[in-house]
């Protein structure tokens, strides 16, 4: 098997609250390979985001703290990096897009001077020249190179007029045309990974549509990898080939698309698709997952999910191994032996 | 061009504002009780020399009548004589207020530079050791009564150390440079009188130092404030994310977003500045206004506090509509309207 593209390996995260210390990340465990689209889903407060963050190491510390675990991106631990080699990493190897497009973006500059910008620090290595590049003649025509790639980066996300609307401010745009730019800015410099985390949460039922076929034809385009966050299973089944089903903390069951929906082992993952509407969900009966979400400054021990599960037994209070059912589907529950 | 239609209207507006500004001053320096003629003639003058002062000075018209009179010299450029020494205040003016504007602006320059660096500095370093001392320096320095660290600052500097004169705004052996804007930082810079402006910007440094105090705490504090709140933004996250460096990050893309409300303080503080220069200046020794403001109001002088009034009115008005325009500047989203 090739080397991973990125392998999150056991992964603890915690923080520091006024309650305790909260173990947010309690030993995460996620390969993705280049070229995989991988959906991290989960409740809200299960660490999807955090894991998201704590890739390009943008979880601010304190009070944040990694107590243990690594993040391998193509063999390297991005965890020892210093923070000067870990913003070059960002700028050369990752892309990322939040949620909120209207407060992603600097209200106080133009849209050219924040995507030239992306682009001088992703592509042309503007941090290596200090101030005085700005300049010199060489730095005019790689400027000029970057306003040409920021217009490119503009038709590439489907922006019409993009050289003329470059000279707009943030606010002068609409929220899904937001977050087009946005994802111009992300691919500036060509990422080997793309971490959008959940991109489409605070945008219209439309216009959901619309960026996820957006992200959908970039991936065929430029052959990203992303990892895709989200809470809403619809957009799993439409934009992600695998997916990864995150619980308080840890990562429960991994598997392909279409093997998750048919075919969900854990417990949780099971309940979360009961959960979903479908065509012939009878008028009254939606179906929840009984019980609530614990406190993580008081998480229980074992597998976390057990207070909650209807199949819970006595071996339930030990952290379950991963058990692999087949090449690509992986469950962390005691239910299950290893099938391979 | 929009800004400057704007800047048009807003000098206009100065007009009535002023126009009012005046009737109130007018009015209550007329109104206080007080004997400005009996203070001016002397305890031994005589009713008929009182009587003849009234006419001269046209105190015996109606109020109404007076303050058209006024109005109808100012706009001639005739601001009035002073009751008390005959000069003419449109004189005395053109001679204490640069001085007084040229420290004012020097304390304000400090103060924003100095407090928006150090704020900057705390909201990088919160909690830390560099955040505690930039707050316990400005307090320190801040709790302290003007007068009393002025002379302690001339008692430093300017007698153990010998670094700074202890007063004064030239040598007094030498002249002045050229008079344009009587403020002597810019006029020996517009004559490129270099030798001027090295003995200006010595007698203006410690002055305008301890004058800047009082702005400096403010200033630093709600640039820490904001800095703070303009870290915390999602775009500081996406500007990390694409891998900015934290030098552009902070000096370029987050400061702009705190300084708009330091801004506020600065057009603030500048009002208070110019007010608060009187001691500054007493203990210094610095032809400014502050001593003639003092006169003049003790001596319910009428004509020099209606154009001192006039001119603080300008200075505040102008740089009220100058930090309005700044604000659409920093920021697009505000339009003038």
């Amino acid at each position: 098997m090739t080397q991973p593209l990125l392998e999150i390996k056991d992964l603890h995260l915690e923080f520091k609250t006024f309650d305790g210390v909260a173990k947010v990340l309690a030993g995460v465990n996620l390969t993705m390979q280049r070229g995989d689209v991988l959906a991290l889903v989960g409740e809200t407060g299960c660490g999807k985001s955090m894991t998201a963050l704590a890739v390009p190491r943008l979880i601010p510390m304190p009070p944040g703290k990694i107590s243990k675990g690594q993040v391998l991106f193509e063999g390297q631990d991005l965890l020892k990096k210093s923070p000067d080699e870990m913003q070059r990493f960002r700028a050369k190897h990752l892309g990322m897009i939040f949620q909120d497009p209207t407060t992603n973006l600097n209200p106080l500059f133009t849209i050219r001077e924040q995507l030239v910008d992306a682009v001088l620090y992703q592509q042309y290595d503007a941090h290596k020249v200090p101030a005085k590049w700005r300049f010199s003649s060489s730095a005019k025509t790689i400027r000029k190179k970057a306003h040409e790639r920021a217009i490119e980066l503009m038709n590439l996300v489907g922006i019409q007029d993009g050289e003329k609307r470059l000279s707009d401010y943030p606010h002068q745009f609409s929220g899904g045309m937001r977050q087009r730019v946005l994802i111009a800015m992300a691919l500036a410099g060509e990422p080997d990974l793309l971490i959008a985390d959940e991109p489409t949460t605070a945008l219209d039922v439309t216009i959901q549509a619309q960026i996820l076929g957006l992200i959908r034809d970039l991936v065929q385009k430029l052959n990203l990898s992303v990892l895709l966050i989200t809470h809403n299973l619809g957009v799993v089944a439409k934009t992600c080939e695998k997916v990864a089903v995150m619980y308080a903390g840890r990562v429960v069951e991994e598997s392909s698309v279409k093997d998750l929906f048919k075919n969900p082992k854990h417990p949780y993952t099971q309940g979360l698709i009961n959960a979903v509407p479908t065509q012939h969900t009878p008028r009254r009966g939606l179906e929840g997952i009984p019980g609530l979400i614990p406190n993580l400054t008081q998480a229980p021990e074992g597998c976390r999910f057990h207070p909650r599960c209807p199949r819970v037994m006595d071996i339930c209070q030990q952290v379950p191994e991963a058990r692999l059912l087949s090449a690509e589907h992986k469950v962390y529950c005691h239910l299950y032996e290893d099938a391979l | 061009m929009k800004l400057g239609s704007y800047f048009l209207r807003r000098l206009l507006l100065l007009i009535p504002l002023l126009l009012g500004l005046s009737l109130l001053t007018f009015t209550v320096s007329r109104i206080l009780p007080g004997d400005p003629v009996g203070l001016a003639a002397g305890p031994q003058a005589t009713e008929e020399i009182k009587a003849s002062l009234r006419k001269e000075f046209g105190l015996d018209k109606p109020l109404p009548v007076q303050y058209f009179s006024y109005i109808g010299n100012l706009f001639r450029g005739e601001w009035g004589q002073s009751l008390y020494s005959r000069r003419e205040v449109a004189s005395d003016l053109k001679v204490y207020f640069p001085a007084t504007l040229e420290l004012t602006l020097a304390a304000i320059v400090f103060a924003a530079v100095l407090g928006t660096l150090l704020g900057v500095v705390s909201a990088l370093n919160r909690n830390k050791l560099p955040d505690h001392l930039a707050r316990v320096v400005v307090l320190f320095f801040v709790s302290f009564p003007a007068f009393w660290l002025a002379m302690m600052f001339q008692l430093l500097f300017g007698l153990a150390l010998d670094w700074f004169p202890i007063g004064k705004r030239f040598n007094i052996l030498m002249s002045p440079p050229q008079s344009i804007t009587g403020m002597y930082l810019l006029d020996s810079l517009l004559t490129w009188d270099w030798k001027s402006f090295r003995m200006a910007a010595w007698h203006l440094f410690i002055p305008a130092l301890v004058l800047s105090f009082g702005a400096l705490a403010s200033i630093t504090r709600i640039t820490r404030a904001n800095m703070l709140e303009a870290l915390d933004k999602d775009f500081v996250r996406m500007e990390r994310a694409l891998g900015m460096p934290e030098r552009v990050v902070i000096f370029k893309y987050v400061l702009r977003n705190a300084f708009i409300a330091t801004l506020t303080i600065i057009a603030l503080e500048f009002g208070w500045l110019m007010a608060g220069a009187v001691l500054v200046e007493t203990i210094f020794d610095w032809p400014g206004l502050g001593l003639y403001i003092v006169e003049s109001s003790l001596r319910l002088d009428f004509q020099p506090i209606m154009g001192i009034t006039i001119i603080y009115g300008i200075v505040f008005s102008l740089v009220n509509i100058f930090t309005d325009m700044a604000y659409g500047l920093l920021d697009p989203r505000i339009r003038y309207g």
